[in-house]
Protein backbone atom coordinates (compact mmCIF):
# COMPACT_ATOMS: atom_id res chain seq x y z
CA UNK A 1 0.00 0.00 0.00
CA UNK A 2 2.85 2.58 0.48
CA UNK A 3 4.12 2.32 -3.29
CA UNK A 4 0.98 3.04 -4.20
CA UNK A 5 0.82 5.90 -1.73
CA UNK A 6 3.86 7.07 -3.58
CA UNK A 7 3.27 6.24 -6.97
CA UNK A 8 -0.28 8.08 -6.53
CA UNK A 9 2.03 11.24 -4.79
CA UNK A 10 4.64 11.09 -7.52
CA UNK A 11 1.79 10.98 -10.53
CA UNK A 12 -0.38 13.72 -8.41
CA UNK A 13 2.67 15.83 -7.74
CA UNK A 14 3.67 15.60 -11.94
CA UNK A 15 1.11 18.21 -12.20
CA UNK A 16 1.22 20.45 -9.16
CA UNK A 17 -2.06 18.57 -7.98
CA UNK A 18 -1.21 17.35 -4.42
CA UNK A 19 1.42 19.01 -2.15
CA UNK A 20 -0.29 16.63 0.95
CA UNK A 21 -1.63 13.76 -0.37
CA UNK A 22 -3.01 11.55 2.26
CA UNK A 23 -1.10 9.25 4.48
CA UNK A 24 -3.17 6.70 4.83
CA UNK A 25 -5.96 4.68 3.17
CA UNK A 26 -8.80 7.26 1.85
CA UNK A 27 -11.97 5.74 4.10
CA UNK A 28 -15.52 6.10 2.00
CA UNK A 29 -16.12 9.61 3.43
CA UNK A 30 -12.95 10.92 1.63
CA UNK A 31 -12.90 9.08 -1.58
CA UNK A 32 -16.61 10.58 -2.01
CA UNK A 33 -15.22 14.14 -1.51
CA UNK A 34 -12.25 13.23 -3.89
CA UNK A 35 -14.86 11.99 -6.93
CA UNK A 36 -16.98 14.67 -6.47
CA UNK A 37 -14.36 17.39 -6.18
CA UNK A 38 -11.74 15.40 -9.43
CA UNK A 39 -15.31 15.72 -11.25
CA UNK A 40 -15.83 19.34 -10.38
CA UNK A 41 -12.58 20.35 -11.21
CA UNK A 42 -12.56 18.65 -14.81
CA UNK A 43 -16.26 20.31 -14.86
CA UNK A 44 -14.88 24.09 -14.93
CA UNK A 45 -12.18 23.65 -17.12
CA UNK A 46 -14.23 22.16 -19.78
CA UNK A 47 -16.97 25.11 -19.22
CA UNK A 48 -13.96 27.70 -20.10
CA UNK A 49 -12.96 25.39 -23.24
CA UNK A 50 -16.52 25.34 -24.25
CA UNK A 51 -16.47 29.30 -24.04
CA UNK A 52 -12.69 29.99 -25.20
CA UNK A 53 -11.69 27.64 -27.21
CA UNK A 54 -10.79 28.29 -30.49
CA UNK A 55 -10.36 24.49 -32.52
CA UNK A 56 -13.60 22.68 -32.62
CA UNK A 57 -12.60 19.50 -31.41
CA UNK A 58 -10.99 21.51 -28.50
CA UNK A 59 -14.56 23.07 -27.73
CA UNK A 60 -16.30 19.94 -28.24
CA UNK A 61 -14.19 17.70 -25.88
CA UNK A 62 -15.00 20.96 -23.06
CA UNK A 63 -18.25 20.15 -24.15
CA UNK A 64 -18.50 16.19 -23.31
CA UNK A 65 -16.20 16.41 -20.14
CA UNK A 66 -18.93 19.05 -18.73
CA UNK A 67 -21.88 16.26 -20.10
CA UNK A 68 -19.86 12.66 -18.79
CA UNK A 69 -18.55 14.31 -15.70
CA UNK A 70 -21.55 16.37 -14.78
CA UNK A 71 -23.78 12.80 -15.02
CA UNK A 72 -21.01 11.28 -12.98
CA UNK A 73 -20.99 13.67 -10.09
CA UNK A 74 -24.43 13.34 -9.97
CA UNK A 75 -24.59 9.45 -9.79
CA UNK A 76 -22.02 10.10 -6.70
CA UNK A 77 -23.40 12.19 -4.98
CA UNK A 78 -27.15 10.22 -5.32
CA UNK A 79 -25.17 7.28 -4.06
CA UNK A 80 -23.43 9.26 -1.44
CA UNK A 81 -27.14 10.21 -0.68
CA UNK A 82 -28.26 7.00 -0.51
CA UNK A 83 -25.19 5.09 1.57
CA UNK A 84 -25.58 8.13 4.15
CA UNK A 85 -22.21 9.14 3.44
CA UNK A 86 -21.13 12.62 4.20
CA UNK A 87 -18.29 13.76 2.13
CA UNK A 88 -15.49 14.41 4.16
CA UNK A 89 -13.34 17.15 2.91
CA UNK A 90 -9.39 15.53 2.94
CA UNK A 91 -5.93 17.05 1.88
CA UNK A 92 -5.94 15.09 -1.85
CA UNK A 93 -9.12 17.17 -2.24
CA UNK A 94 -8.08 19.84 -1.21
CA UNK A 95 -4.60 19.36 -3.79
CA UNK A 96 -7.77 18.51 -6.59
CA UNK A 97 -9.18 21.76 -5.67
CA UNK A 98 -5.97 24.10 -5.71
CA UNK A 99 -4.10 22.45 -8.74
CA UNK A 100 -7.50 22.95 -10.62
CA UNK A 101 -8.24 26.59 -9.45
CA UNK A 102 -3.94 27.16 -10.63
CA UNK A 103 -5.19 25.52 -14.23
CA UNK A 104 -8.00 27.96 -14.78
CA UNK A 105 -6.21 30.64 -13.31
CA UNK A 106 -3.41 29.95 -16.25
CA UNK A 107 -6.28 29.21 -18.71
CA UNK A 108 -7.73 32.27 -18.35
CA UNK A 109 -4.12 34.08 -18.94
CA UNK A 110 -4.15 32.66 -22.38
CA UNK A 111 -6.03 32.69 -25.89
CA UNK A 112 -6.11 31.38 -29.01
CA UNK A 113 -3.83 28.05 -29.90
CA UNK A 114 -2.02 28.81 -26.89
CA UNK A 115 -5.14 28.10 -24.40
CA UNK A 116 -6.04 24.99 -26.97
CA UNK A 117 -2.91 23.42 -26.19
CA UNK A 118 -2.90 24.37 -22.43
CA UNK A 119 -5.90 23.33 -21.88
CA UNK A 120 -5.66 19.43 -23.73
CA UNK A 121 -2.26 19.48 -22.52
CA UNK A 122 -3.84 19.57 -19.13
CA UNK A 123 -6.46 17.23 -19.77
CA UNK A 124 -4.30 14.53 -20.69
CA UNK A 125 -1.87 14.65 -17.91
CA UNK A 126 -5.04 14.99 -15.66
CA UNK A 127 -6.65 12.40 -16.69
CA UNK A 128 -4.06 9.98 -16.42
CA UNK A 129 -3.07 10.69 -12.96
CA UNK A 130 -7.12 10.10 -11.84
CA UNK A 131 -6.97 6.98 -13.70
CA UNK A 132 -3.85 6.44 -11.60
CA UNK A 133 -5.78 7.55 -8.47
CA UNK A 134 -9.15 5.44 -9.26
CA UNK A 135 -6.70 2.68 -10.25
CA UNK A 136 -4.15 2.41 -7.39
CA UNK A 137 -5.85 3.74 -4.38
CA UNK A 138 -9.60 4.66 -4.76
CA UNK A 139 -10.77 1.29 -6.18
CA UNK A 140 -8.58 -0.95 -3.73
CA UNK A 141 -9.76 1.47 -0.67
CA UNK A 142 -13.09 1.51 -1.21
CA UNK A 143 -15.35 -0.18 1.48
CA UNK A 144 -18.69 0.22 0.43
CA UNK A 145 -19.59 -2.29 -2.91
CA UNK A 146 -21.69 0.21 -4.62
CA UNK A 147 -18.84 2.74 -4.09
CA UNK A 148 -16.96 0.32 -5.44
CA UNK A 149 -18.89 -0.55 -8.61
CA UNK A 150 -19.44 3.07 -9.61
CA UNK A 151 -15.73 3.52 -9.19
CA UNK A 152 -15.31 0.74 -11.75
CA UNK A 153 -18.11 1.00 -13.45
CA UNK A 154 -16.98 5.09 -14.62
CA UNK A 155 -13.29 4.13 -14.84
CA UNK A 156 -13.63 3.39 -18.89
CA UNK A 157 -15.14 7.05 -19.47
CA UNK A 158 -12.31 8.56 -17.90
CA UNK A 159 -9.76 5.81 -20.03
CA UNK A 160 -12.07 7.22 -23.09
CA UNK A 161 -11.36 11.10 -22.24
CA UNK A 162 -7.69 10.42 -21.64
CA UNK A 163 -7.63 8.76 -25.16
CA UNK A 164 -9.44 11.26 -26.91
CA UNK A 165 -7.47 13.81 -25.37
CA UNK A 166 -4.32 12.22 -26.72
CA UNK A 167 -6.00 12.34 -30.00
CA UNK A 168 -6.74 15.75 -29.95
CA UNK A 169 -3.54 16.76 -28.37
CA UNK A 170 -1.33 14.87 -31.49
CA UNK A 171 -3.54 16.73 -34.06
CA UNK A 172 -2.56 19.86 -32.54
CA UNK A 173 0.37 19.36 -32.68
CA UNK A 174 0.84 19.49 -36.32
CA UNK B 1 -21.81 -4.57 -51.58
CA UNK B 2 -18.27 -3.25 -52.13
CA UNK B 3 -19.14 -0.33 -49.42
CA UNK B 4 -19.83 -3.00 -47.25
CA UNK B 5 -16.80 -5.08 -47.57
CA UNK B 6 -14.49 -3.02 -47.37
CA UNK B 7 -16.25 -2.09 -44.07
CA UNK B 8 -15.91 -5.36 -42.72
CA UNK B 9 -12.13 -5.01 -43.68
CA UNK B 10 -11.88 -1.65 -41.98
CA UNK B 11 -12.84 -3.10 -39.17
CA UNK B 12 -10.70 -5.94 -39.57
CA UNK B 13 -7.93 -4.01 -39.78
CA UNK B 14 -8.90 -2.17 -36.56
CA UNK B 15 -9.43 -5.09 -35.05
CA UNK B 16 -6.23 -6.81 -35.71
CA UNK B 17 -4.42 -3.24 -34.28
CA UNK B 18 -6.11 -3.25 -31.58
CA UNK B 19 -5.30 -7.17 -30.77
CA UNK B 20 -1.68 -6.30 -31.37
CA UNK B 21 -2.15 -2.98 -28.83
CA UNK B 22 -2.03 -0.56 -31.30
CA UNK B 23 -3.19 2.71 -30.99
CA UNK B 24 -6.20 2.03 -33.16
CA UNK B 25 -7.95 5.22 -32.69
CA UNK B 26 -5.19 7.57 -32.84
CA UNK B 27 -5.93 8.18 -36.32
CA UNK B 28 -3.88 8.54 -39.85
CA UNK B 29 -0.21 9.68 -39.45
CA UNK B 30 -0.17 8.97 -35.57
CA UNK B 31 3.39 10.63 -34.70
CA UNK B 32 3.26 9.03 -31.16
CA UNK B 33 4.65 5.81 -30.65
CA UNK B 34 4.06 5.24 -27.22
CA UNK B 35 2.28 1.85 -26.38
CA UNK B 36 -1.27 1.83 -25.56
CA UNK B 37 -1.81 0.14 -21.80
CA UNK B 38 -5.49 -1.11 -23.20
CA UNK B 39 -5.88 -4.41 -21.81
CA UNK B 40 -6.04 -6.49 -25.41
CA UNK B 41 -9.55 -7.48 -25.94
CA UNK B 42 -10.62 -10.75 -27.11
CA UNK B 43 -12.61 -11.44 -29.94
CA UNK B 44 -15.95 -10.94 -27.99
CA UNK B 45 -18.46 -14.08 -29.05
CA UNK B 46 -21.33 -13.06 -31.31
CA UNK B 47 -25.04 -13.15 -29.17
CA UNK B 48 -27.87 -13.70 -30.71
CA UNK B 49 -30.59 -11.58 -28.98
CA UNK B 50 -32.33 -7.83 -29.77
CA UNK B 51 -31.03 -6.08 -26.97
CA UNK B 52 -27.50 -3.94 -26.40
CA UNK B 53 -26.66 -2.37 -23.02
CA UNK B 54 -24.63 0.78 -22.80
CA UNK B 55 -22.80 0.45 -19.54
CA UNK B 56 -19.43 1.20 -18.54
CA UNK B 57 -18.66 2.64 -22.16
CA UNK B 58 -19.22 -0.44 -23.86
CA UNK B 59 -21.88 -2.42 -25.36
CA UNK B 60 -22.75 -5.36 -23.83
CA UNK B 61 -22.97 -7.64 -25.83
CA UNK B 62 -20.37 -6.33 -28.18
CA UNK B 63 -21.35 -8.27 -31.07
CA UNK B 64 -25.04 -8.68 -31.67
CA UNK B 65 -26.79 -11.32 -34.11
CA UNK B 66 -30.11 -10.32 -35.29
CA UNK B 67 -32.33 -11.38 -38.47
CA UNK B 68 -33.48 -9.21 -40.91
CA UNK B 69 -36.74 -7.68 -39.66
CA UNK B 70 -35.79 -7.49 -36.25
CA UNK B 71 -35.52 -4.41 -34.26
CA UNK B 72 -32.79 -3.64 -31.79
CA UNK B 73 -33.00 -1.90 -28.50
CA UNK B 74 -29.84 0.49 -27.26
CA UNK B 75 -30.42 0.72 -23.16
CA UNK B 76 -28.19 3.72 -22.06
CA UNK B 77 -27.24 2.83 -18.16
CA UNK B 78 -24.03 5.30 -18.28
CA UNK B 79 -24.66 8.92 -16.28
CA UNK B 80 -24.00 10.42 -19.26
CA UNK B 81 -24.99 10.18 -22.81
CA UNK B 82 -23.99 7.80 -25.77
CA UNK B 83 -24.50 7.10 -29.44
CA UNK B 84 -24.70 4.21 -31.83
CA UNK B 85 -23.08 5.57 -34.73
CA UNK B 86 -22.95 3.02 -37.78
CA UNK B 87 -19.45 3.33 -39.04
CA UNK B 88 -20.28 2.96 -42.62
CA UNK B 89 -23.52 4.98 -42.39
CA UNK B 90 -26.69 2.89 -42.33
CA UNK B 91 -27.70 4.42 -38.73
CA UNK B 92 -26.70 7.07 -36.40
CA UNK B 93 -29.02 6.98 -32.92
CA UNK B 94 -27.93 10.82 -32.17
CA UNK B 95 -27.18 10.84 -28.33
CA UNK B 96 -28.98 8.56 -26.38
CA UNK B 97 -29.24 10.35 -22.85
CA UNK B 98 -28.72 8.38 -19.72
CA UNK B 99 -31.39 5.63 -19.24
CA UNK B 100 -32.83 6.45 -22.64
CA UNK B 101 -33.56 3.97 -25.11
CA UNK B 102 -32.93 3.74 -29.27
CA UNK B 103 -34.37 1.23 -31.42
CA UNK B 104 -33.25 0.57 -34.84
CA UNK B 105 -34.95 -2.51 -37.12
CA UNK B 106 -32.24 -3.70 -39.21
CA UNK B 107 -34.08 -4.26 -42.74
CA UNK B 108 -30.19 -5.14 -44.61
CA UNK B 109 -28.27 -7.80 -43.93
CA UNK B 110 -24.70 -7.75 -43.22
CA UNK B 111 -22.12 -6.98 -40.66
CA UNK B 112 -22.43 -3.52 -39.44
CA UNK B 113 -19.50 -1.94 -36.89
CA UNK B 114 -20.83 0.68 -35.19
CA UNK B 115 -19.47 3.46 -32.65
CA UNK B 116 -20.46 5.60 -30.05
CA UNK B 117 -18.71 9.03 -31.34
CA UNK B 118 -18.13 10.25 -28.05
CA UNK B 119 -16.08 7.71 -26.00
CA UNK B 120 -13.48 6.71 -28.52
CA UNK B 121 -13.04 3.17 -28.37
CA UNK B 122 -16.69 2.33 -27.43
CA UNK B 123 -17.07 -0.05 -29.92
CA UNK B 124 -19.96 -2.55 -30.98
CA UNK B 125 -20.59 -4.79 -34.22
CA UNK B 126 -24.54 -5.33 -35.77
CA UNK B 127 -24.67 -8.66 -37.19
CA UNK B 128 -27.68 -8.63 -39.47
CA UNK B 129 -28.92 -12.24 -41.03
CA UNK B 130 -30.64 -13.07 -43.63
Amino acid sequence: MMRKTGTWILAAAGLGLATAAWAQTPNDAQIAAIVVTANQVDIDAGKLAESKGTNPEVKAYGKMMVTDHTGVNKQATDLAAKLGVKPEDNPTAQSLKSGGADNLKNLKSLSGAAFDKAYIDHEVAYHQSVLDAVDKTLIPSAQNAELKALLVKVRPAFAAHLEKAKQIQSSLGK
Amino acid sequence: MTRLRSEVFAFLVLFAAAAVGLPASAGPASSRPAPEPTPTPAAPEAVRGTAVTMDGVSFTPERLIVKVGETVTWTNKDPFPHSVTSSAGGFESGEIAPDAQWQFRATTAGTFPYTCTLHPGMDGTLIVEP
